[in-house]
């Protein structure tokens, strides 16, 4: 019986352990990149919606956002310019952006996909996470700044997608910015454009 | 029944061990295979892990991405209890369900790592599905409760970690666990049919066990037996009184017993070392590898011999062998089975007997020459002293010489009787007397029995009756010289022990059966009798009643045992009953067969059917006897128990005009006899008429001249034949026929002496020569005497001869070569001579060597006057033709050569054809037609008798003109009539003169 009872108590410590294994694996799930800062609070007037994704060559949780701009562009009004934007450090050797990443989106009808090179357009959007989105409306302000994923890696229905939808047709009162889960896009030290601080929070 | 139950609480108790072994057996298979399974899949999720996101990046900058440590870190934590569990404690329950939920966090982690993607929750559904390994749905309620409470509180808390999107998250949970519930359903009614088949191999397990323990308990029973036959068997063989081997097919000794090495003399591990050759008698060697080879050839499967071992010591030993081969089941001999037997004692004792034997056998053979040697020398001298004593009372002796040649002759045969008895005796204690198989008539046989006896029986004043019942068959086939005998004996026992009444003999029937009769012969007398303590001992031989009989009676004693033995030979048995001093019963029983009649007149039947017949007798035996004969033969009688009944009967019968046409009538009776009855009929002319026919008991000097005188037509001496009464009635009444005798065909023919024969006598006897030639020159033959066999034959030669008469023993050359030589002479002539054999030697066999040696007949010394007669006629036809006056063969066939009876007739016609032919003459002178007739056919008739055609003819044609009423010519005729009878008259004379020789 004690030999029973020693065995059931093991089972409990660990069920307790797997569960809080199971849990801190959610924690990090759910914990989002450092959040953009707001960059330029008006850019210049294009004349149409600009949407861009600022995404990490080799992050793996920005295949879900890939898999989540497919499903915008489809929803999007005509006349929006969509555009992703492989950000590379500027110490990466060349062809450093291709990858699996590279090929979803090369391979995505009605986007421009583009290097951007040391980051200056991210740093310019203000994003600082894989994964992020940046929708430029078409009088130059930043709609729209945010992830499109609910977590790190996880495609599917999210408040980022259903925003931007709604500001492309014309619903103000969306959501202007959500967290985005990804990695950082410019290393700690250089993430706010000067290096040293971590995306991560 | 508590047997039973207890065997069935066992086995159920074996079965639920059993299938808790067997369960107990998947559960830890089932705990090996997830030990495996979850190593694996932890690998597999550390693979997929890096596979898919192995790295996380902070700019150009990468690290090894937190799901690859979550999928090493938490995937080890997973499996780590379950592992554990399954290594250190398989099969236990804590195990399978910490394993069941191991296995689905484990489907969480995958469905964790892929993201939630609805294709990683088949690993749940797989895994239930393994889960089901166990056979247990218990486990699968834990794995699905994991499953339910990962998808509730993800669902709750992250729904897109489990189910790839946040939508319906508070209720998805329901459905995703109620496609596991679906599941199950089904796994779990796999498991219970699992864990139903487990029950039922433990069941089948159960009972092969308990067949197996079954089989094993009879197979150690069956092998105990064994063992405890075996052992029995062994001991049995080895302490056998009897020695018993194993020998194999080379003749080595396998194994042996003590009894076997107590015969042979040796150890059992000397025999062991040898074979049976080595101590095999070398005589008896190759006849026992004979008999070895032909059984191991399959010739037969075994044989039992006899033969000779050699002991150890050098001693032959007798020995009984049973030999037998037993094979394999390829048909080969493994080895022989031996019985040995020490026969040594018994071989021993059989030497003995055979040598005792073997002089037993001399010994009787002995006994049987000396036997027969004294016959010879007894007999040889015998035959003189009768001979001569026949011859010399034949001769003119005064009454004093008469009496003493008679007692001499009556001595004589006295001591032939005892000879005789003594060798019969002899012959049946040897086993060596044989009874003949002849057809017989049994009333002759009876009667010719009686009337040997009947002048003892007489001289004494006893009545001798003899009745043969009618319904006893006459014709036979059986011996009826020994039945005689039989007869004889008791008779003249009777007659011997009885001093005044009467001896009865009656014969009746005992038994029928197919093909055999049996006769039942009693011989009752009124004599001293015999005392009940006794009547047993009169059978054993030598023996008398007691020693003063034998002084006062005489006889050897052999009589009664003879008898005895005689009717046991013929399927019978003698015994007696009696009381002293009223007289004994002998009672004899016999089968014969029945023999075919041979064809009878019957023609007499018709004369006498009907016929009044008074019988005249104080015997009452005699009176029933008489009456129930006549009965018999359709007649009527009346008794009558003494003379004056007689003449009342007579007298009565007159009166009412039905007088007796025929009177038997006994001459010795009390008061009035029967000639005074014959005398008062005679002078009675209201009886006259009547014919009388005397019966005496006593053959009295001047009865038959008395019977003359007074008119009586037949005079008989008692006992009288049926046969010899039956024609003596014909003849008195006339009768044409007398077909009732007429002799079958073995009956001897009566001698013809018509003609002197040529006679050559073989004899070296000088004392038997003159007796033989005395009797044959008697008789007119002529007589050639030699010596010996040779001399006959020579004298055959010169010669020819009617008939021999052959000495059997003679010096030089005997009987019996005389015999075959003259028949080798004869041979390719017309020629045969008959041969009589005479010897003295009465054993078994000789009458056949005779015949076989070519001789037709056989006489016994001593030699007899009527035996000789007979057999010359028998041999000897008749050469001479009848004399014309009446046909002398046929005359006497009439009587079967019975001599005393041919005189009676002839005497009876003397007197009766006198009186019938002054009867004629009357009636012819008279013109009486019937009278004339009806004496006319009675003298036709009795003329007829002897064969006489002339005197019979001139009857009949006076007969014819009685019948016509026509007398011209009677007295020519009646003349006629009256030579013929005078020639028939004086014919007889001679011929009663030539046979009373």
């Amino acid at each position: 019986m004690r030999r029973e009872r020693t065995i059931w108590l093991g089972v409990a410590v660990w069920l307790g352990a797997v569960g809080i294994g199971f849990a801190g694996w959610h924690s990090y799930e759910v914990t989002p990149g450092a959040g953009g800062r707001p960059g330029n609070p008006a850019g210049p007037n294009r004349g149409e919606w600009e949407l861009v994704l600022f995404v990490h060559p080799h992050c793996p949780c920005s295949r879900a956002s890939l898999a989540e701009l497919a499903e915008i562009v489809p929803g999007a009004p005509t006349g929006v310019v969509t555009e992703i934007a492989f950000v590379c450090p500027p110490t990466v050797p060349a062809m450093w952006e291709r990858g699996q990443s590279w090929d979803s989106a090369t391979r995505m009808a009605g986007v421009r996909v583009r290097v951007d090179g040391g980051g200056a357009a991210a740093r310019r959007a203000g994003a600082t996470t894989s994964g992020c989105v940046v929708l430029t409306a078409p009088d130059g302000r930043v709609a729209f700044r945010g992830g499109i994923t609910r977590a790190r890696g996880r495609a599917g229905d999210n408040p980022g997608r259903r925003a931007i939808l709604a500001l492309l047709h014309g619903d103000e009162t969306a959501e202007r910015e959500l967290p985005v889960f990804g990695c950082p896009l410019f290393a700690a030290a250089g993430c706010d454009g000067t290096g040293g601080e971590s995306c991560r929070r | 029944m508590p047997e039973v139950t207890d065997w069935r609480a066992q086995t159920a108790a074996r079965v639920r061990e059993l299938a808790a072994a067997g369960r107990n057996g998947v559960y830890r298979r089932a705990d090996r295979l997830f030990a495996g399974l979850l190593a694996f899949e932890w690998v597999a999720g550390l693979v997929l892990a890096v596979w898919i996101t192995p790295l996380t990046w902070d700019g150009p900058a990468a690290r090894t991405h937190p799901h690859v440590w979550a999928a090493l870190v938490l995937g080890l934590a997973v499996i780590s209890l379950p592992l554990t569990l399954a290594l250190a404690r398989p099969g236990r329950a804590s195990t399978r369900h910490a394993i069941a939920a191991g296995q689905m966090l484990m489907s969480a982690l995958l469905i964790h790592l892929t993201g939630g993607r609805i294709e990683s929750h088949f690993h749940v559904f797989g895994s239930l599905a393994v889960l089901a390994f166990y056979r247990d749905w218990r486990v699968l309620g834990t794995a699905s409760a994991v499953v339910a409470a990962d998808h509730i509180v993800r669902g709750l808390v992250w729904p897109e970690s489990v189910y790839g999107t946040a939508t319906g998250a508070t209720w998805r949970w329901v459905e995703h666990t109620g496609w596991v519930a679906f599941e199950d359903a089904f796994l779990a009614y796999i498991c219970w049919h699992g864990a139903r088949d487990i029950t039922l191999a433990a069941e089948r397990e159960a009972a092969l066990e308990v067949a197996r323990t079954t089989v094993e308990r009879q197979v150690a029973d069956r092998t105990r037996e064994l063992v405890r036959s075996e052992d029995q068997f062994r001991r049995a063989v080895t302490l056998a009184a009897t020695g018993m081997a194993l020998v194999g097919p080379d003749g080595r000794w396998l194994r042996v017993n003590r009894a076997l090495c107590g015969i042979l003399g040796y150890t059992e591990a000397e025999l062991l070392g040898l074979t049976f050759h080595d101590v095999t008698h070398p005589d008896d060697l190759a006849a026992g590898l004979g008999l070895a080879a032909q059984v191991l050839a399959g010739d037969f499967p075994g044989y039992h011999t006899e033969k000779r071992y050699v002991r150890k010591d050098g001693h032959p030993v007798w020995v009984l062998l049973s030999v037998s081969v037993v094979r394999d089941e390829a048909g080969d001999a493994v080895h022989f089975v031996v019985q040995i037997q020490d026969i040594t004692d018994r071989k021993r004792a059989e030497a003995e007997l055979l040598a005792a034997k073997e002089a037993a056998e001399a010994a009787t053979r002995a006994k049987s020459e000396f036997l027969a040697n004294m016959s010879h020398e007894i007999r040889t001298p015998m035959n003189g002293v009768l001979g001569f004593t026949e011859l010399a009372l034949d001769t003119d002796l005064t009454p004093d010489q008469r009496e003493y040649m008679g007692t001499v002759k009556a001595s004589a045969e006295s001591l032939l009787r005892v000879i005789d008895d003594v060798l019969d005796f002899s012959k049946i204690e040897a086993g060596k007397l044989d009874l003949d198989a002849a057809p017989f008539g049994l009333r002759e046989c009876v009667g010719d029995a009686m009337k040997a006896l009947c002048l003892g029986a007489h001289a004494k004043g006893l009545e001798l009756v003899c009745h043969v019942a009618p319904d006893v068959p006459d014709d036979l086939v059986g011996d009826p010289h020994r039945l005689r005998q039989i007869l004889v004996n008791l008779v003249g026992n009777a007659i011997k022990f009885t001093d005044t009444g009467e001896v009865v003999v009656r014969v009746g029937i005992d038994s029928r059966a197919a093909g055999e009769i049996g006769l039942h012969l009693t011989v009752t007398d009124t004599g001293i009798g015999i005392p009940a303590d006794r009547l047993a001992a009169v059978f054993e031989a030598f023996s008398q009643v007691d020693s003063s009989s034998t002084r006062r009676f005489g006889g050897t004693g052999l009589g009664l045992t003879i008898s005895s033995r005689l009717a046991a030979l013929m399927g019978g048995r003698v015994w007696a009953e009696s009381e002293t001093g009223r007289g004994s019963t002998f009672h004899v029983t016999a089968r014969f067969a029945p023999a075919p009649a041979p064809a009878r007149s019957e023609a007499w039947r018709v004369d006498l059917e009907g016929l009044p017949v008074l019988v005249v007798d104080d015997n009452s035996n005699n009176r029933t006897v008489l009456a129930e004969v006549l009965t018999h033969w359709r007649m009527r009688p009346t008794a009558a128990d003494g003379g004056a009944a007689a003449v009342a009967a007579l007298r009565r019968a007159a009166a009412v005009g039905e007088p007796f046409p025929l009177v038997l009538l006994d001459a010795l009776m009390p008061g009035m006899d029967g000639f005074a009855v014959a005398e008062q009929i005679q002078n009675a002319p209201e009886l006259a008429g009547a014919t009388i026919m005397m019966l005496s008991s006593a053959d009295r000097a001047g009865d038959v001249a008395r019977c003359r005188d007074l008119g009586i037509a037949v005079y008989l001496i008692k006992p009288i034949k049926q046969s010899e009464l039956l024609d003596a009635i014909l003849l008195a009444l006339g009768a044409e026929a007398l077909g009732a005798s007429t002799p079958g065909p073995d009956v001897p023919r009566p001698p013809a002496t018509g003609r002197p024969l040529r006679v050559l006598l073989a004899e070296d006897n000088e004392v038997n020569q003159v007796l033989a030639v005395r009797i044959l020159e008697k008789r007119g033959h002529a007589v050639t005497v030699v010596g010996d066999g040779g001399q006959a034959v020579a004298a055959l030669d010169a010669r020819r001869f009617d008939l021999i008469l052959m000495d059997v023993q003679m010096p030089e050359m005997d009987g019996l070569e005389a015999a075959a030589a003259i028949r080798s002479r004869e041979r390719g002539t017309n020629r045969r001579t008959p041969i009589v054999a005479l010897t003295a030697r009465v054993m078994k066999g000789d009458r056949e060597r005779c015949l076989a040696a070519g001789m037709d007949a056989y006489l016994s010394k001593p030699l007899k006057s009527a035996e000789l007669v007979e057999t010359l006629a028998r041999l000897v036809p008749a050469a001479a033709p009848a004399d014309g006056v009446f046909d002398r063969a046929a005359a006497l066939a009439r009587v079967e050569g019975d001599a005393a009876l041919l005189r009676q007739l002839v005497g009876h016609f003397t007197a009766q054809s006198g009186k019938l032919l002054a009867d004629i003459r009357t009636a012819a002178e008279g013109r009486n037609g019937k009278k004339l007739e009806r004496a006319a056919h009675k003298l036709k008739g009795s003329a007829g008798t002897f064969g006489a055609r002339p005197a019979s003819e001139s009857a009949a044609r006076l007969e014819a003109m009685g019948r016509a009423g026509d007398f011209a010519g009677a007295d020519g005729a009646l003349d006629g009539l009256e030579r013929d009878v005078t020639d028939l008259r004086r014919a007889l004379a001679e011929l009663v003169e030539g046979t009373t020789g």
